[in-house]
């Protein structure tokens, strides 16, 4: 079994430098708009800040992944085809794609780049896999956060490309790049727009001790004066029907798999990616030296598990569908 | 340099800090506002980039409510332009407040502290732009800024002095903070264990109550469907 590859968030250029000083393999990061699925105020990179970022992460030996994830925009589709140049001029080490119009792009324009198939892909069987790699060659894929480990290792056996897996924080139960439920309620989505539950259409009250969470003028959760908090995401909503209140779809957690590495190198994995370019270069910090530690301890055959419940949504860490299923 | 003590205080409001407002309170604001548009100047001259981050929420007016503190702070982005002022009778509307512990918010500043966990936590609450709210604190996060460096130089020609007597306070802000928890816990502990034996006994009665009002709602049903059963 080989080492695990570990890929980080870098949301700004501080997170970037703080990610490769504490041992990231990679970081991956975004342009400063729709064309990727981190498309937060204020954060991401410009053209000029990837640049630098690239200088200051090839001279530490670690690698720069841009994703440009998002799908591109009917009748408007420039900012996408920029990116893909802009990430081919300035020599990325990978850069990561859902559109299959933006796959052939960058397949035909610049044969020299390396392809990454983003989880926005939700590429999530061998047939699925096989035919990115024949049509385009993708070289990795990232598979979505529904599969379990049995599923992971079936499709591993089954195709010929690395793949790469969430380890670490927001836990999105859904099929990505295929949900619907923020834009069903803000009309932005992920897929299109680059955010899930976009700032601009969340609110927080205080009342009295209670925290309520707001999307669009619904409240979404009411949390107790000792209760942990999480962001107001639909799949994580505190719903009430037939007199009972309780969580729909999935709870406020995040995902963890410091307690199966070893399983995950065994069920062929070949990378492990943090979630996370939208929080601070303190969690980036935490996070990637905690992992950097723990991939190192599974390649000597040891299993270091870290908590890490005090950086996590509702103060809580699950090992997500890898060991369960939500059907 | 870190006026955070290793163990972090569960009562964070009974600090040093709350003591040395206390005394700061009475001061006139004048150097303390000079002080922190300086800190606020130098920040801008040394981390340009943050301020084109910031463009685009020019015009918004942050309201930051220390909790432990005895003023409230008014942040304003104008363009190329923040402006940093104690505000202790805001009478317009803030777009955004932010509420916590000072020293929390300093270290969230400084990249020592996640503003997110913070927030899960409820160490930090906010309200308003939630937008305006994100663009600071991604703008902020982009660079490296070490808060306590920027204040430093902020007194120009007596940074000397200053970082002199800033690393006097640090050690007694260090010895105090040991000393403030124990009387925080001598004078709070037995208050907080008659309040969690309250909040016990009301999480019981709420139980109960639960319990009597979903057995009221079952007799209901059942009342309402004998009574249709003996009209057929």
């Amino acid at each position: 079994m080989t080492k695990l590859d570990l890929i980080c968030p870098a949301g700004t250029p501080a997170a970037l430098r703080v990610a490769v000083d504490e041992g990231a393999d990679a970081v991956y990061l975004g342009f400063r708009d729709e064309t990727n699925a981190r498309n937060f105020p204020g954060l991401n990179f410009s053209v000029d800040e990837l640049a630098e970022g690239l200088d200051y992460a090839h001279g530490q030996g670690a690698k720069v992944l841009l994703a440009v994830n998002t799908y591109a925009a009917a009748g408007r589709g420039q900012p996408w085809i920029n990116a893909v140049d802009n990430a081919a001029k300035l020599n990325v080490d990978a850069i990561i794609l859902a559109d299959i119009g933006l796959l052939d792009y960058a397949a035909r324009t610049h044969p020299g780049l390396r392809l990454h198939l983003s989880v926005q892909a939700s590429a999530s069987n061998a047939a699925a896999i096989n035919h990115y790699v024949k049509e385009f060659g993708i070289r990795r894929v990232v598979l979505p956060r529904v599969l379990t480990l049995p599923e992971i290792q079936g499709i591993n056996q089954k195709i010929d490309i690395e793949t790469e897996v969430f380890a670490f924080g927001g836990m999105c139960p859904m099929a990505e790049g295929r949900c619907s439920l923020s834009s069903y309620i803000t009309g932005k989505s992920p897929n299109m727009n680059g955010v899930c539950s976009p700032a601009s259409h969340v609110s927080y009250v205080q009342q009295g001790q209670d925290l309520k969470t707001n999307l669009a003028d619904f409240t979404i959760n009411k949390f107790g004066p000792r209760e942990q908090a999480g962001y107001p995401t639909l799949c994580k909503g505190r719903f009430t029907a037939n007199e009972e209140t309780g969580y729909l779809f999935e709870e406020p957690t995040s995902l963890n798999v410091t307690r199966i590495i070893p399983e995950l190198m065994e069920a062929g994995v070949s990378a492990l990616k943090i979630e996370g370019r939208q929080r601070s270069k303190a969690y980036v910090r935490q996070v990637v030296a905690n992992f950097r530690k723990a991939i190192d301890a599974a390649a000597r055959g040891e299993r270091l598990v870290i908590d890490m419940d005090n950086l996590s949504e509702g103060g809580k860490n699950t090992t997500g569908a890898y060991r369960k299923k939500w059907m | 340099m870190s006026f955070r003590p290793d163990n972090h205080n569960e009562n964070e409001e009974f600090s040093p800090l709350f003591m040395a407002g206390l005394m700061i309170r009475p001061l006139p604001r004048a150097p303390l506002n000079l002080l922190l548009q300086y800190t606020a100047d130098h920040i801008q001259k040394s981390h340009p980039a943050i301020l084109t981050r910031l463009e685009q929420i020019a015009g918004t007016v942050f309201l930051i409510q220390p909790t432990d503190f005895p003023h409230d702070i008014r942040l304003t982005i104008q363009k190329n332009h923040v402006s940093c002022q104690i505000e202790d009778e805001f009478m317009g509307l803030a777009d955004v407040t932010i509420c916590g512990p000072l020293l929390s918010l300093m270290d969230m500043m400084d990249g020592k502290l996640d503003g997110d966990a913070l927030f899960f936590s409820r160490h930090l609450t906010i309200e308003g732009d939630t937008a305006a709210l994100l663009t600071l604190r991604n703008a902020v996060d982009s660079d490296d800024i070490d808060l306590w460096a920027e204040i430093i130089a902020s007194f120009g020609l007596l940074a000397g002095p200053a970082k002199a007597v800033l690393n006097l306070g640090d050690h007694l802000y260090q010895s105090l903070s040991r000393n403030m928890g124990l009387i925080g816990r001598a004078i709070t502990l037995p208050l907080s264990k008659r309040c969690e034996g309250l909040e016990h006994d009301n999480q019981n009665l709420r139980n109960r109550l639960d319990h009597l009002d979903k057995m009221l709602t079952k007799t209901q049903n059942r009342l309402q469907s004998l009574s249709r059963k003996t009209k057929i």
